[in-house]
């Protein structure tokens, strides 16, 4: 029975961490994205949606 | 003849070259100028198909790169950064193994009508090694002058000539656009450029004038290059496409060019085509590497060493009993043949890269699996030689006989497998970052079923198990040819960028 | 969130839901090996879905050389990882199943030997990746890698089946007698096994569509920096 915890815990654990990990680094990457836009071409709304 | 049309070429998101296009017509001299990091280098191999452009075409006479880099690169003769020499190798080899290799016509007389043109005859004989910079940069000239491409690319081809050697490399390329040949030279210098029928300027990537030589002296061109930089300092992330109006803003500058193009020697096309050429090619190859191994043993002398030592280490530790040594000396050769084949196919391969000589074997002609086939033979045959060798060691240290045509079989199937596969990843791996440290870890999980089948198809026989051999002879089999095909497919993809 | 991401991730987590409790209360206890023989439906669902995710990596590799266009590049990267995460929980898995039914935690038959292979190549692809620095160049590197690692999965596929094993072949005809740890599937056995192999092949293509998203961010982001720099 513990093995079979432990495997589900895994199964689980593993894709929980995994999916926060990848949000996090979405909302991280999107930050630094609006930061860097922000400063770069703050008046060019068209070079946004090219770069997309 | 040589038509550039709106070439752009990105490195990633850094785009290097925006739209440039030009035409250079049978013997015409066009002058390629632009401050450093201008986009000249790139422009040139991208014409000669080293590098895809990101967008646009090249046309020379009927073919058009991408897709048709093998067309192209018929038609095309490069000189490079890198002189593309042979250090063991005489003048005269040199010149010889790119003749046959890009299927020039073998005329007699030929190379060293070329070598004495250049000034080189009296050392024609002499191993490339004691070359100064000056006498390498007239070697490959001479080579320019040897090929009978219609179209010549050079980049900064004076460096490193003295005075005499200037005037005499000006005269050359004069010579072969009297022939009708159209030629592209690279240049910094603007006092060298008066030779050119036409200067085309190119500054951050764009080509920003272009005229006759007179309006280009150097106080012309640093304006140019100034004006260029703060231009190029108003435009953020723009994509030429939707820039194609700044970039038609070109300056055109002096006179007509005063060119009167010259017809084309007529002539067959450059070499042999087809069949023949493609053996002729391999065999060159084939011959290039062998006397270089021959010459500079840098590649078996220290394999075979590093096998005796392995296998005198392996030897004393085990103190094998004779049931034991049927179970681990298989596991032993299998190893050896993959360290071997990872030490071996990466050092020669690096050494093509470090030499800059890998570009020169890209310039062949039509298809690049050829080069994949000559290297993965060279390989083949130098891991055959140190296998057959520690063999016979084999049976001294380990009182075990492996000369069984069952075990030689395999290993000989495990050589031209691994010879394949080692031979497109050193490729790779020898392109990359870390090189030498990468090769073993892109080659070691692919190779490991065709190892395991050979240590278990080894231990076998050793054990007379000849149903169990011909189980794993199979697997080894159908590993290889699954490899071999892969890997030809593909090979043409690693090294055309 | 737009509806159908919204449908797809809700689909996705209630099936995962339905497929653990089917796992735990529908399916019947094993007779033999007992309840660790539940971990059977996960662990072929993930090494299902991991072999599913190189398939894709093979068909973006394929596709990228095609048409050199770095979308095709960005979803092959994001299915090697994918199918690595994946592939990780399956051996794992695996392993714990092991330790119980064949009395340790590995053993090199060919099924575990050629599996741990194919993870060892999808590691060297990323490896690869990380050591071009050209983007184009990497892209086209990890391309061809990609497409010779994939000879490594049909191996895996059929060395359980030609080769003398002891791992147990659940789906399709069994042609080893040395199989330890073989059981028969009863209908809810296959109702649990199915509905687990759906909710795992669900959950992997959202698992994909994020993971390609921050690729696409990361290069963007490249993309900008780099046009920054040349300001």
């Amino acid at each position: 029975m513990g093995y079979l915890v432990a495997a589900y815990l895994v199964f689980w654990g593993v894709t929980f961490f995994y999916v926060l990990y990848l949000l996090r680094r979405q909302r991280a990457l999107e930050e630094r994205i609006a930061r860097l836009r922000a400063r770069f071409n703050p008046e060019e709304g068209e070079e946004r949606d090219e770069l997309r | 003849m040589l038509q550039l049309e709106r070439i752009s070429k990105a490195f990633g998101p850094r785009w290097v070259l925006r739209e440039v296009s030009f035409t250079v017509h049978p013997g015409e001299i066009v002058a390629l100028m632009g401050p450093n990091g201008a986009g000249k280098s790139t422009l040139l191999r991208v014409a000669a198909t080293l590098l895809r452009p990101t967008a646009g075409q090249v046309r020379i006479g009927g073919s058009s790169w991408p897709p048709d880099g093998a067309g192209v690169r018929a038609q095309v003769t490069l000189l490079g950064h890198q002189p593309w020499l042979y250090p063991d190798l005489s003048a005269e080899e040199n010149l010889r193994f790119y003749q046959r290799l890009y299927g020039w016509p073998e005329e007699p007389g030929a190379i060293e009508a070329s070598l004495e043109r250049m000034g080189l005859a009296d050392r024609a004989r002499d191993p490339v090694r004691g070359f100064s910079r000056g006498m390498l940069q007239r070697l490959a000239l001479a080579r320019a002058f040897l090929s009978p491409a219609p179209v010549l690319l050079l980049d900064e081809p004076f460096t490193g000539l003295d005075v005499l050697g200037l005037e005499e490399a000006r005269e050359v390329l004069q010579e072969l656009a009297g022939r009708g040949r159209a030629v592209v030279v690279a240049l910094h210098d603007p006092a060298t450029a008066d030779f050119a029928h036409r200067v085309v300027v190119l500054v951050g990537g764009r080509l920003v004038a272009e005229g006759a030589p007179v309006a280009f002296q150097e106080k012309a061109l640093q304006e140019l290059y100034q004006a260029g930089m703060t231009h190029r300092h108003r435009l953020a992330a723009g994509r030429p496409a939707r820039r194609s109006e700044e970039g038609g803003s070109s300056l055109r500058m002096g006179l007509s060019t005063g060119v009167h193009p010259v017809p084309a020697e007529s002539r067959s096309p450059p070499g042999a085509r087809g069949q023949g050429r493609g053996l002729r090619a391999l065999q060159a190859l084939l011959w290039k590497d062998l006397r270089i191994e021959g010459r500079a043993r840098e590649t078996l002398t220290p394999l075979l060493t590093l096998a005796g030592l392995s296998l005198f280490l392996f030897g004393t530790a085990f103190e094998l009993r004779p049931d034991l040594a049927r179970s681990f000396v298989p596991v032993f050769f299998w190893m050896l043949l993959l360290f071997a084949s990872s030490l071996g196919v990466g050092r020669m391969m690096a050494s093509e890269m470090d030499r800059g000589t890998w570009e020169g074997l890209l310039m062949v002609p039509g298809d690049r699996s050829l080069l994949f086939a000559g290297k993965a033979m060279v390989h083949g045959l130098l891991l055959g030689l140190v296998i057959l060798l520690s063999l016979a060691a084999a049976g001294v240290f380990f009182n075990l006989s492996l000369w069984d045509p069952g075990i030689l079989l395999l290993l000989a199937l495990g050589a031209i497998g691994l010879s394949g596969v080692t031979t497109l990843l050193a490729a790779m791996a020898m392109a990359t970052r870390a090189r030498e440290l990468l090769l073993p870890i892109l080659l070691f999980p692919v190779a490991a079923p065709l190892v395991i089948a050979g240590i278990q198809g080894t231990r076998a026989i050793l054990e007379a198990d000849p149903a169990g051999w011909s189980v794993w002879l199979q697997m080894l089999i159908a590993y290889d040819l699954l490899l071999f095909a892969v890997t030809w497919m593909v090979f043409e993809e690693v090294v055309s960028a | 969130m737009r509806a159908w991401e919204r449908i797809w991730l809700g689909a996705t987590i209630a099936l995962m839901i339905l497929a653990t409790l089917a796992v735990f209360l529908y399916a019947p206890r094993e007779a033999k090996m007992g309840d660790v023989q539940r971990i059977f439906y996960f662990h072929i669902s993930t090494a299902w879905s991991g072999f599913l995710a190189f398939a894709v990596a093979l068909i973006g590799a394929i596709a990228y050389l095609r048409t050199r266009s770095a979308r095709w590049d960005q979803l092959s990267h994001a299915a090697v990882e994918v199918g690595l995460v994946l592939l990780t929980m399956a051996i794992v898995t695996g392993s714990l199943w092991a330790r119980p039914v064949w009395n340790t935690w590995w053993t090199w038959d060919p099924r575990l030997t050629t599996t741990t292979i194919t993870w060892v190549v999808y590691l060297a692809h990323l490896l690869l990746r990380n050591a071009v620095e050209n983007p184009e160049t990497r892209a086209r590197f990890a391309a061809v890698y990609a497409i010779v690692a994939f000879v490594t999965v049909p191996i895996t596929y059929l060395s359980a089946r030609l080769l003398r094993t002891i791992h147990p072949i659940v789906l399709g005809p069994s042609v080893s007698s040395e199989a330890q740890g073989q059981f028969g599937l009863t209908p809810r056995m296959v109702h649990t096994m199915v509905l687990s192999l759906i909710a795992w092949t669900l959950l992997f293509s959202v698992l994909l569509w994020m993971r390609y998203r921050v690729q696409r961010a990361q290069e963007t982001l490249e993309g900008i920096e780099a046009a920054a720099e040349e300001a």
